[in-house]
């Protein structure tokens, strides 16, 4: 048994009153001469053991009266489960969701928000609910069991309350993002069916983002809103379940945090440069606090600084749904290869450290390899190569995307071994083999980028035969209608209006607008519309039709371009926006297919690698290898097969950072050997993570009591509190209840023995 | 009239402090309603004649009858036949209890004035009264009279006297016995607080001379109902005197069953012997006593 007052255990001692009293009774008496001393004197004799008796069970009755009330004074409990259930009223299974994500190692004092959930957790354990009440314990980013940042029961309705904080203590931080909805309805899918009372206690920052009332989150878009009324209907759930929600969400953070972030960290172009190219990254920092800062932005480049700059952001409004936001930009250039830059922000007050860097992974190519498919190689007098522009553009000095190319005709196609390119133009092929259809269906899959220049030697009906292949259903943006529209004497041009496709994003932009003429266009070939799924328009000829000019489509991790005028000049006039044109479609149509090399963390890394690479590892964030001598993963059915691919699977990327892979693979030189592979990846922190805005208590308090959920603020926090401290096996109404029968068993003995006064 | 029944009422009564008015209060009330005067009832007149014996007062010798018969007669008058009441109180420490102050009188008190009141009656009915004061033993005797001063007298002992501190029922009526030559009525007005076997001893002894006795058991209010409810000490008025310190609620029952066993007995004990049992509280009023008394009068002169 324990006591909740024990301080008041002394309080026993006026146990000693009843008999004090009646000591000092016999002192305080009256004095009577009587003259009948003998009838009182027989009395005395004849009722001298019954008088005992009585006065025995009298002092009895009156000293347990008090003894009890003192007792109950002192609140005493039973923790043992046999007593409780003999005595105890309600009981209740604690149900403790700790939010262990990125954002809960924010730093308030001495403590994180997670040592904070945690000590808090450990107090409701300790001090409000009884000794063998069930605990069941959910973690919002779990780093222990299965390794995959989601929610998982780490303890399911246990009694050992040791444990239950032993885990606690446990629990890691995590780099994962918690989903709310998950962890809620992990919550209610480990809910016991024969729990007496459920409790339900959820420790977090409680992101704005996330638990924002729907109307609320609406306005940063479609998906907060989506998230946020997933998260609504996971508390009804709850609700309905039975589940106490007053005082179930503890806020352990201040409302205005103090944070500066990088959100993120790019090409400003988007796409990976080439050697000896300049890029420039982009860096976008965020500031989460109230009030204005001056961040320090630094970039480094394989571990090499770049440079630094300072960034002004003003402070971020109340409840504004999106950060104050600011840019700085590096210049840089660099060697072919792999290749990691991170940026990281720094300035006074910021509380969070997970957010302050982030990575960017990318390839610089030697140059793009492109194929160039001539329809027409021998064009006749006054005529010239349908691809001997799209050459001259690719090999200008200062071109955007330096390429080297290879033409070869359209006959030749079939044979051509495409895995040495990265990009495939088509110009004015007439038709194409379907075994052709299929190698370059493959190629656009594996990521491979496909360019098509029409013309008038191309059959509408193969090509519209070959949109319809098997597995070549969205290689194409659009078929064609029988016949090409060409009208020399009336040429249209191209309209230039901005647009943010980053294939044309360039082109298109009002800065350089005055450095290109639109081109004229007399012939093109109209596509049937509508287009097909998944197709867009880039760029349209400047009449009333608004005729399609440029359209994209994705086909696998690839893309294909569809140009409806040819590449030469038969249908289009010279224009200096050619060159451009075709350097940025050819730049972007490289880079789309890239295998993605930003993850966010527990994204998994997959890799297709070489198929003669061998002894595949990955490096960790820390530099420690996590995995040695992986087995790919191959597809198809081998090397040369139309589905083949090889990749190496990767699955722990639980912490942000920079991982490599390597490989060994043949060198290819004359002297034989292996050379290592390498490849960069950046895990990083979702962004969500670094949106600090958090939800204020009486938000929820306003939204649960308009839909007539328990939460009820602060007061019912301690409402609940005390509740929970009394439903702790407390015996202090049972032992009231005693004293208070003792009392009356006293007024009963007294009267029963006749001690009535006059 | 009507104002001298109210001295009736002991509680009124206890505001007269001279007991010769009290007496003469409660008779008069007591009278006054049953309609009858005091001054009727008895005279002193010729009764009848008797043989002169040797040694007969010669005062007494009717000359007329001896003119007649030449016989020798004695006269008896009335005087000689009428009713001669000794009234016997008990003096003794335990009717000296007093409880705390209240309207009721005290056990003597109570007792000297049902004592006086039946003095006044006997003497104003031409009768005798006589007074035995006693504890242990007979302490003073008032002999028979029927003048003023005699009842006077009575009063003026009764209300001076203190007795001792013991009670012998048995050996002061035993002594009563002895010095009451003449057959009469006894009254006895005592709390008979004593060995039951002695009271009636004692009454007995009455008895086999042939008196007539009517016992007034007087008892205070206290002692018939126990009305003590906070813890008391008790102690003994007559030696020897215990103490006993106790809870009185929790011996009321106990106790009130012992008296009433006391007073049964004494009931039977004088039943049997053809004695007159009246008991009487502090609380009771007065006419219930002179009712008593006056009816063993009527029963004795119809004799």
């Amino acid at each position: 048994m324990g006591l909740l007052n024990p301080a008041l255990l002394g309080l026993l001692g006026l146990g000693s009153v009843p008999i004090l009293i009646h000591l000092l009774n016999r002192r305080r008496y009256q004095v009577v001469r009587w003259p009948a001393m003998a009838f009182l004197l027989r009395a005395q004799v004849k009722t001298r053991q019954r008088l005992r008796l009585e006065n025995l069970l009298l002092l009895l009755a009156r000293t347990l009266a008090v003894l009890l009330f003192a007792f109950a004074a002192s609140r005493p409990y039973l923790p043992s489960a046999s007593a409780v259930t003999a005595l105890g009223p309600d009981r209740q299974h604690l149900y403790v969701l700790v939010d262990n994500s990125a954002s809960m190692g924010y730093q308030e004092g001495i403590s994180t928000l997670l040592q904070r959930a945690v000590r808090e957790a450990r107090s409701v354990v300790d001090g409000s609910i009884r000794g063998d009440d069930p605990v069941t314990l959910v973690v919002g980013c779990d780093e222990m069991r299965r390794k995959n940042g989601r929610p998982l029961a780490l303890l399911r309705g246990t009694r050992d309350h040791g444990k239950v904080k032993e885990t606690l203590e446990r629990i890691p931080p995590s780099d994962a993002r918690m989903d709310p909805a998950a962890a809620l309805a992990e919550v209610a899918a480990v809910a016991e069916p024969g729990d007496p009372r459920r409790t339900l206690l959820v420790l977090s920052d409680f992101p704005q983002a996330d638990w924002a009332p729907v109307e609320e989150a609406a306005a940063g878009g479609e998906a907060r809103a989506s998230g946020a009324a997933a998260i609504q209907a996971q508390l009804l759930r709850l609700d309905q379940m039975g589940f106490e929600l007053r005082g179930a969400f503890r806020f352990l953070a201040n409302p205005d945090p103090e944070d500066v972030a990088v959100l993120d960290l790019s090409t400003s172009d988007g796409r990976p440069p080439a050697e000896g190219q300049a890029a420039s990254f982009e860096v976008v920092v965020a500031n989460n606090g109230p009030d204005a800062v001056i961040a320090e932005v630094r970039l480094s480049v394989d571990g090499r600084e770049v440079g630094a700059r300072r960034v002004s952001l003003r402070g971020r409004p109340h409840r504004s749904p999106s950060q104050e936001t600011g840019r700085a930009s590096f210049p840089w250039s660099g060697a072919a290869g792999s290749h990691y830059a991170e940026a990281e922000v720094s300035a006074t007050g910021n509380r969070l450290r997970a957010d302050d860097r982030r990575g960017h992974a990318f390839p610089v190519r030697e140059r793009v390899r492109v194929l160039l498919v001539d329809g027409d190689p021998a064009p006749g007098p006054g005529r010239m190569p349908e691809t001997l522009l799209l050459e001259t553009a690719l090999s200008l000095p200062r071109s955007l995307t330096p390429a080297e190319t290879k033409v070869v005709s359209g006959d030749d196609l079939a044979r051509a071994d495409l895995e040495g390119f990265d990009v495939v133009a088509l110009a004015n092929v007439d038709r194409i083999p379907d075994p052709a259809w299929d190698r370059l269906g493959l190629f656009v899959k594996h990521g491979g980028g496909l360019l098509v220049f029409l013309g008038d030697r191309v059959d509408a009906s193969l090509w519209n035969a070959a949109a319809s292949r098997p597995g070549l259903e969205d290689l194409l943006p659009a078929r064609l209608v029988p016949a090409p529209r060409v009208d020399p004497e009336r040429p249209i041009s191209l309209d230039l209006s901005p647009s943010a496709h980053p294939a044309v994003r360039d082109l298109t932009d009002p800065r350089h607008g005055t450095s290109f003429d639109p081109p004229l266009v007399s012939g093109w070939w109209p596509v049937q519309e509508p287009l097909e799924e998944g197709a867009e328009v880039l760029l349209r000829l400047h009449d009333l039709a608004r005729t399609p000019f440029l359209l994209e489509r994705h086909h696998g991790r690839g893309r294909t371009l569809l140009c409806t005028t040819s590449a030469d000049l038969d249908w289009t006039g010279p224009s200096l926006l050619f060159a451009p044109l075709v350097q940025e479609a050819i730049g972007y149509l490289a880079s789309a297919g890239l295998e993605r090399r930003d993850l966010v963390v527990h994204e998994t890394l997959e890799a297709e690698v070489p198929a003669a690479g061998r002894t595949f590892s990955v490096k960790g964030p820390d530099g420690q290898v996590l995995a040695d001598d992986l087995e790919p993963v191959q597809r198809g059915e081998g090397p040369g097969s139309p589905a083949w691919s090889r990749s190496v699977v990767f699955p722990d990327t639980a912490r942000a950072g920079r991982y490599v892979l390597r490989w060994m693979e043949p060198s290819g030189s004359r002297g034989g050997g292996l050379a290592p592979g390498v490849r960069d990846f950046a895990v990083n922190l979702d962004p969500r993570e670094a949106d600090l805005a958090r939800l204020r208590p009486e938000a929820l308090e306003e939204r649960y009591r308009r839909r007539g959920l328990g939460y009820g603020g602060e007061a019912d926090d301690a409402a609940r509190k005390r509740e929970r401290e009394a439903a702790r096996g407390d015996l202090t109404g049972t032992v009231l209840a005693l004293g208070a029968l003792m009392v009356l068993a006293e007024m009963f003995l007294a009267a029963f023995f006749g001690r009535k006064r006059r | 009239m009507e104002d001298s029944r109210r001295y009736l009422d002991p509680k009124v009564l206890n505001r007269v402090e001279r007991l010769d008015l009290r007496a003469r209060l409660i008779v008069e009330g007591f009278v006054a309603g049953r309609h009858r005067s005091p001054s009727k009832g008895f005279s002193v007149e010729f009764a009848e004649h008797r043989e002169y014996s040797p040694g007969d007062d010669l005062r007494y010798l009717d000359w007329k009858v001896y003119g007649k018969s030449d016989r020798l007669y004695v006269k008896q008058f009335e005087e000689e036949t009428n009713l001669v009441a000794t009234i016997c109180l008990d003096a003794s420490a335990s009717m000296r209890y007093e409880a705390p102050p209240r309207e009721t009188p005290s056990k003597y008190d109570y007792a000297a004035t049902v004592a006086a009141s039946l003095a006044y009656l006997v003497v104003h009915q031409q009768d005798a009264a006589g007074l035995a004061l006693f504890d242990d033993r007979v302490r003073e005797m008032v002999p028979h009279g029927t003048q003023p001063a005699h009842f006077q007298r009575i009063l003026d002992l009764m209300e001076t006297f203190r007795g001792g501190p013991r009670t012998d029922m048995a050996e002061a009526l035993g002594e009563v016995a002895e010095k009451i030559r003449r057959r009469g009525l006894v009254v006895l007005v005592s709390d008979l607080l004593d060995e039951p076997d002695r009271v009636l001893a004692g009454l007995r002894r009455l008895r086999s001379r042939r008196h007539d006795v009517v016992v007034f058991h007087v008892l205070d209010e206290d002692e018939t109902r126990f009305p003590f409810d906070r813890m008391t000490r008790f102690e003994g008025t007559e030696e020897p005197s215990p103490t006993l310190l106790c809870d009185p609620p929790a011996l009321r029952k106990a106790y009130l069953e012992a008296l009433e066993e006391f007073r049964r007995t004494i009931r039977a004990g004088c039943l049997a012997e053809r004695i007159d049992y009246v008991p009487l509280d502090t609380a009771t009023t007065l006419d219930v006593a002179l009712s008593g008394y006056l009816a063993r009068r009527a029963a004795s002169v119809g004799r």
